[in-house]
């Protein structure tokens, strides 16, 4: 520590913060520009300049000069004042003043310090600046007059993103920043940049004219999409969400954003939500009162007594309290088939983990992973499926050179990360490669093998696997197999990352144990620093591992419950926050289950095609408009808050399934999310020491920063040979979308407006395949039409397609294997 | 690629791209070889560059755009770059600039209708010693008057033309 | 004609570069020969005692630059050769790697073992294609004779020497922005901390010297500290200095001259006098960004101190003397666009800084200023200096400075006349 003192005041400080970072921790408030907290220093707008006594003679700026034992520091005197005030006249010559309409107006840091400083008249003349505005795409305008040169887009997107979309270009007074060939932005739109501009330079196009910022309530809260659980400031007029604003002073994740947070919100005010409960009379959904709904769907349900009962499906987007009431729900009706998210991908967690290590979640918390030493991601998607994780990946990488190893079928972000290593496999072999990379580390005596169950068992299952053999069989050089795993094992702190979802349904056990015994050889479980990461897919699917929102004792899975339901066997299903005929792996058997099932009740947002097989819809309220908790994939607990009341009479799912628990003859009754959070403490230590009042802007963390393993247990897994074929589907999330509920959001729309297939330069040759055009694609007996895209990310025989738009009937051909053989033609 | 760059130079590069511990250190190097070759460094030039040495084509035109030596647009098959820093403009630079401008009929930044010549300032070429001067390629003139300019531009055109 | 000592230029013949051959007849590559027999930390003493300093502008001394070089440290380390040499008036390093360009070499080599550098680069300007074929044309003939490469001259030390050609900006002469510029990155200068010794090339320790202090150092190997010192004319002074002459004098060649010579005698013994026979009217004495002399100052000795005792700087000891005809405030016009125009566009007190300084000057000149605008001007130097990323626009502002200082009456002529009064 260090002390100084600024402005009179003592301030002891770490000795890696700078004059402006202890000025602030007395509330001190240096004038900046070019700052942001989450960036590296810079130095370049020349506001924070202030006295230092020890150097005297210049001014030093705040921002980037490191404090030091006994510094005596002046924030504001008329000499400083006096440079600042010319800094903003220098600044205001050539910027365009056109703040009547620039939408950046009441909350633009040149307009703040313009006024701080009285900067009304200009002693210099210059020429403005004249620059055409960037309005190539739909989401972000850039106009380059409004530009002070800060760089904090520029650093931005490099330093955090990771794409690298600006870049200053020319020199001195012309210097500007530009995209690639100054021909525009065209980029993955996650918005950053909109969120660090101080100035009205880049802003977000859908919000355009909608709102001056003071009119706008700000509501924190948690995106509804993905597990990384970022926080999102609602920006809220008359009850509509006109903009996701950006909070890096309280946020988790650093107020990092991507696409789907940013400006995935169009669905909430979507003109097709549900707004009125629905029930099916002479074969027509038809809208009635709530009271009848829940009426018919009480008699529904309780009538569901001849075969197996009652089944309920869950999406993994209720909040934990909804999944505590949904519990107890069950138990009124009676019934033991309760599962999520189509009951496979996430057993990983529920099982894969379980078994190794004794626990059900992630180990390491997210912050921890930006000091690992050496990152290894299964599968590139990682960066797809939680963007903001990528962004630290990104930040480990960039600024305290992380090696990073990647083990997936294709290239991506994550794979062209400075020095990022990757293995690229054949399609369906990543849990060859994890069991090779832990061989190595047992042949080599580099595993921590001390207190390890099933020792020798899991090195005899582990005899095929050599590196030599993996390579052959999967295209991975065996070398860098190898020394991959030595640098796993010989780093300081590591962390393994893998993502689950409905698209990776395939041996996820297998491979999250494969994972778990690599990493249990490496020792990271349970080492501070280190983690083991299993990402789930949705805000709450962590939440509904920990809440225990799986069959029961002899209850059915989401598997075996649409298989019951398909043979005639299952009464009624009740399937809430979730599209299985869109989602679901093996389309037709979904559609059979609907259709052959004795009633059904569908709670959602949108009449889903699922929804539209039901006997009762009930309409369901968003994120944006319930209170309570999800929990995400590094075992943040935090607070959901109300934005906005639901549109017309829809309801919160947890409104909903109280509801029908009366109808069914339940009385309990909870006042408040707060009170049910206590309850679920009773059924789930982890969360008894939590007060839900208590849970700050940065959440809290179950189980501590580090989860300990409860057990040390190798469990040998093999892989399931992929089906042979010329051309093998893969699929799994875009980063543009999650789930299918951002295919209702105008913004992700307007970047990937459709389904495609992927397929490389080579395939596309051979095929005479051009990008645009259409492409049949046979499987399972399947045949469906999709759009090319191609591109060089693919390798040959692979084709890849996202799962987000239900209406392509991707899930006809995909029924839950890793790799569908298929056959393509135009 | 082959118009950017003959083949041999273009392996050489990759081969040294290869091996270096930073491969972005030959960013001012591979842009002024595609110059020599076209004479000015296009789009695709920027693509290659950045292809070659794996970085992105922003940062490769962050680089190419901060340097006056590099055109990263069309220019006459000779550059002149007249000096018009203290030595030189305390010399009589503006009369060799008045001069050129005169006898190329063009203006700073023009290239004459032959497509011979770009006329382009410049800052100090340390021939201060010899001012006024330009430099044409990477030769330097001065101390520069009328007739000695005259008979520069007769030499190159007659180069050319032959 | 030059009847002091030559050490830098003592092998220079008009239009020929010097060979290995007959610079080893000189005493080539003894220097070191004898520094690889004395420890790292003797040379930089040694060194030190001299009082060598850096001839590239900033006077830094040599010896305790080094000093700070963690020389231990493990791994990369790296010496960087600033040969960028675009100020304005300074043309000495372009003479001495035209004349000789061994010493270069000689001089990167004793460093490199003094610092324990494990590479050296040698980054040179565009305009200077000549001097970077001769310097490597030296390298290869030195590695040829074992004085670079594996195990040099049998001492163990190894050490490889790169060219880097840059392609034209004056703030690659910023050893910040150098470094970016070696590394193929925008040559925007670097924050400071971390100094270029912590964190400089590719992250790895650097150390950044001119050429013609490079090229002292075998002759300060060779011949010891006391006779470095005893070759300037001052006390305090070291060296020699090499003085690239312009502007209006008769004679603007380089010269080899000791520091602290007397200003009147580079001006009329060495420039031969003003040309026409008029009489000197100021010179800027070390290039673009050193503050004015005027006619009072000829008999101040050309050194470090003295110089900056008025006010100004030895810099480059690049000389630009302009005659009784000579109208300061476009020279000042022309300064200051020079450097707007080379300003990376980093910070904005030189960025949109600058271009104002040179917009009010090209009011006054043109005979449009007013009084307020000379009080701006003043202002706008105290705003400016000291407040910059780095020093480019604060020496923007040394011309400026002493235009002001110097030049008042000229300044408010523009004013009263309401045009330029040398018209």
């Amino acid at each position: 520590m260090v002390n100084l003192t600024i402005d009179g005041k003592q301030v002891t400080v770490s000795k890696t913060a700078t004059i402006y970072d202890a000025a602030k921790e007395v509330g001190i408030n240096i004038p900046v520009l070019c700052y942001a907290k989450k960036l590296l220093p810079y130095g370049a707008c020349r506001f924070c300049l202030v006295q230092v006594e020890q150097m005297k003679g210049r001014l030093i700026p705040a921002c980037t000069t490191p404090v030091s034992e006994g510094m005596v520091v002046t924030t504001t005197s008329e000499e400083i004042q006096k440079v600042r005030k010319t800094v903003m006249e220098f600044l205001l010559v050539n910027h365009v003043l056109d703040c009547p309409v620039c939408d950046k107006g009441g909350e633009c840091d040149l307009q703040d310090l313009a006024y701080e400083f009285g900067s009304i008249s200009n002693r210099f003349e210059g020429v403005k600046f004249d620059l055409p505005t960037d309005e190539i795409n739909p989401l972000i305008e850039r106009n380059m007059n409004r530009c002070v040169l800060c760089g904090r887009c520029v650093r931005v997107c490099d330093e955090v993103v990771g794409y690298g979309s600006y870049s200053f270009i020319n020199r001195g007074f012309e210097t500007k920043i530009a995209t690639a060939y100054d021909r525009g932005l065209n980029c993955e739109f996650c918005g950053q940049c909109v969120s660090l501009c101080p100035v009205g330079a880049i802003l977000p196009r859908p919000f355009k004219f909608k709102a001056r910022p003071w009119q706008i309530k700000e509501v924190d809260s948690v995106c509804g999409y993905c597990g990384n659980g970022c926080t999102v400031t609602l920006g809220v007029l008359d009850n509509k969400i006109e903009t996701i604003r950006f909070n890096d002073e309280i946020g988790v994740n650093d107020g990092n954003l991507c696409i789907r947070g940013r400006f995935g919100y169009a669905y909430v005010n979507h003109q097709k939500r549900l707004t009125k409960p629905l029930v099916r009379k002479e074969g027509q959904l038809v809208e009635v009162e709530w009271d009848e709904a829940l009426q018919v769907a009480a008699e529904g349900l309780s009538n569901a007594q001849n075969g197996q009962g009652v089944g309920i499906l869950s999406g993994a987007r209720l909040t934990n309290e909804e999944f505590f009431l949904l519990k107890n729900l069950a138990k009124t009706i009676g019934t033991d088939h309760l599962d999520h998210s189509g009951g496979e991908c996430y057993k990983g967690v529920s099982e894969g983990l379980n078994e190794t290590l004794g626990v059900k979640a992630s180990t390491g918390t997210f912050p921890q992973l930006e000091s690992c030493d050496v990152i290894l991601a299964i599968r590139s998607d990682f960066w797809e499926t939680h963007p903001v994780v990528g962004m630290v990946v990104n930040q480990a990488i960039r600024r305290n050179d992380a090696q990073l190893v990647v083990v997936a079928d294709k290239r991506g972000k994550l794979t062209k990360l400075p020095r990022a290593r990757t293995l690229l496999t054949k399609a369906g072999y990543e849990l060859s490669i994890l069991n090779a990379m832990s061989k190595v580390l047992l042949d080599e005596g580099l595993a921590q093998v001390d207190g390890l169950q099933n020792l020798d068992a899991f090195k005899a299952a582990l005899s095929e696997y050599t590196p030599e053999n993996v390579a052959q069989q999967t295209g991975v050089d065996a070398d860098l197999l190898k020394d991959s795993a030595r640098k796993l094992a010989g780093a300081k702190k590591s962390a393994i990352l893998l993502a689950y979802g409905l698209p990776y349904t395939a041996q996820s056990k297998e491979l999250a144990a494969a994972a778990a015994n690599l990493a249990l050889l490496a020792g990271i479980p349970g080492r501070a620093g280190s983690g083991l990461y299993l990402c789930g897919e949705k805000a709450n699917s962590q939440g509904a591992i920990d809440l225990g929102v799986l069959p029961a004792g002899n209850g059915l899975g989401a598997q075996q419950m649409l298989t019951a339901a398909g043979e005639g066997k299952l009464d009624a299903l009740y399937v809430i926050a979730e599209d299985p005929i869109s989602s679901y792996p093996d389309r037709q058997m979904v559609e059979q289950a609907m259709d052959k099932v004795g009633f059904s009740v569908v709670q959602d947002l949108f009449l889903s095609a699922t929804a539209e097989k039901a006997d009762v819809v009930f309409p369901a309220a968003s994120f944006a408009e319930k209170e309570g908790t999800f929990t995400n994939a590094e075992r943040r607990i935090q607070r959901v808050r109300q934005g906005i009341k639901s549109p017309g009479e829809a309801k919160t799912d947890g409104a909903i399934i109280s509801a029908l628990a009366n109808k069914l003859g339940n009385t309990l009754s909870f006042t408040g999310e707060a009170a049910i959070f206590a309850e679920i403490g009773k059924d789930v230590p982890a969360y008894a020491e939590f007060n839900y009042h208590e849970i700050g802007s940065q959440g809290v963390v179950w189980g501590g920063e580090t989860l300990a393993p409860t057990r040390r247990n190798l469990v040998s897994v093999s892989a399931e040979q992929p089906a042979s074929a010329d051309y093998h589907l893969v699929t799994g999330s875009a980063l543009y979308h999650s789930g299918t509920v951002s295919v209702h959001a105008s913004g992700p729309l307007a970047v990937m407006p459709e389904a495609y297939v992927e397929l490389g330069r080579e395939d596309a040759a051979a095929l005479g395949v051009n990008d645009g055009d259409l492409l049949k694609v046979a499987g399972n007996g399947v045949e469906i039409q999709l759009k090319a895209k191609v591109d060089n990310r693919l390798p040959k025989g692979l084709l890849f397609a996202p799962y987000h738009f239900g209406n392509a009937g991707l899930n006809k051909l995909y029924r839950g294997e890793a790799v569908v053989a298929v056959s393509v033609s135009k | 690629m082959s118009e950017l760059l003959p083949q041999n130079q273009l392996d050489e590069f990759k081969a040294k791209a290869n091996c270096a511990d930073h491969p972005q250190e030959l960013i001012v190097d591979l842009l002024r070889a595609i110059q020599t070759e076209c004479g000015w460094v296009p789009d695709h030039g920027i693509d290659l560059v950045a292809d070659v040495l794996g970085v992105l084509p922003v940062e490769v035109e962050e680089v190419a755009t901060f340097y006056d030596k590099i055109y990263r647009y069309p220019v006459g098959k000779r550059v002149i770059h007249v000096c018009d820093s203290v030595c030189c403009w305390a010399n009589g630079s503006e009369d060799v600039l008045d001069h050129l401008q005169k006898t190329l009929g063009i203006n700073l930044g023009q290239t004459s209708a032959d497509g011979l010549f770009t006329l382009l300032p410049t800052c100090c070429l340390g021939a201060c010693g010899e001012a006024p001067a330009m430099m044409i390629g990477l030769t330097t003139y001065g101390p520069l008057t009328p007739e000695r300019i005259d008979q520069v531009l007769a030499e190159i055109r007659e180069e050319a033309g032959g | 004609m030059n009847d002091y000592p030559q050490v830098l230029f003592k092998n220079r013949l008009p239009g020929e570069t010097v060979t290995l051959r007959s610079y080893e007849k000189t005493g080539g590559y003894q220097g070191l020969r004898k520094a690889l027999k004395m420890s790292p930390n003797e040379i930089c003493e040694l060194v030190k005692d001299s009082g060598l300093r850096g001839r590239g502008g900033a006077g830094f001394p040599t010896g305790i630059k080094w000093s700070f070089f963690p020389s231990k440290a493990p791994g990369e380390k790296y010496l960087v050769c600033n040969g960028d040499e675009m100020e304005p008036g300074t043309y000495k390093d372009r003479q001495l790697l035209r004349a000789d360009p061994h010493q270069l070499i000689e001089g990167m080599v004793i460093a490199s073992y003094a610092l324990q550098a494990t590479a050296g680069y040698i980054f040179l300007r565009y305009a200077y294609e000549e001097c970077a074929q001769n310097v490597e044309r030296a390298i290869a003939e030195a590695k040829a004779a074992g004085y670079l490469g594996e195990n040099i001259l049998g001492s163990g030390f190894a050490l490889s020497l790169h060219v880097h050609r840059s392609a034209g900006r004056y703030i690659l002469g910023e050893e910040t922005a150098l470094l970016n510029g070696l590394e193929g990155k925008r040559p925007n200068p670097r924050a400071k901390p971390p100094f270029p010794a912590q964190r400089g090339l590719f992250g790895k320790p650097t150390n950044v010297n001119n050429v013609e202090t490079l090229a002292n150092v075998s002759h300060i190997i060779n011949h010891g500290p006391v006779w470095f010192q005893e070759l300037a004319l001052t006390i305090e002074g070291s060296g020699t200095k090499l003085f690239g002459l312009s502007g209006h004098l008769n004679r603007t060649t380089c010269f080899e001259l000791p520091l602290g010579i007397p200003l009147r005698e580079v001006v009329e013994t060495y420039g031969g006098g003003i040309r026409q026979g008029r009489a000197f009217k100021a010179c800027l004495p070390g290039g673009a960004s050193t503050p004015y002399l005027t006619a009072e100052h000829l008999d101040l000795p050309m050194d470090f101190n003295p110089l900056e005792e008025v006010g100004s700087r030895i810099g480059t000891a690049g000389v630009t003397v302009f005659d009784e005809t000579t109208c300061m405030v476009a020279v000042t016009r022309n300064l200051v666009q020079f450097f707007a125009r080379e300003s990376c566009g980093f910070c904005t007190p030189c960025r949109d800084g600058l271009p104002m300084v040179s917009w009010l000057l090209d009011k006054i000149e043109h005979g449009l200023g007013n009084h307020d605008d000379l009080c701006l001007l003043a202002k706008q130097v105290q705003n400016i200096t000291g407040r910059s990323f780095c020093a480019l626009a604060e020496g923007a502002m040394g011309p400026v400075e002493s235009l002001l200082r110097l030049f008042e009456q000229e300044l408010k002529d523009h004013i009263q006349k309401g045009q330029c009064p040398f018209l």
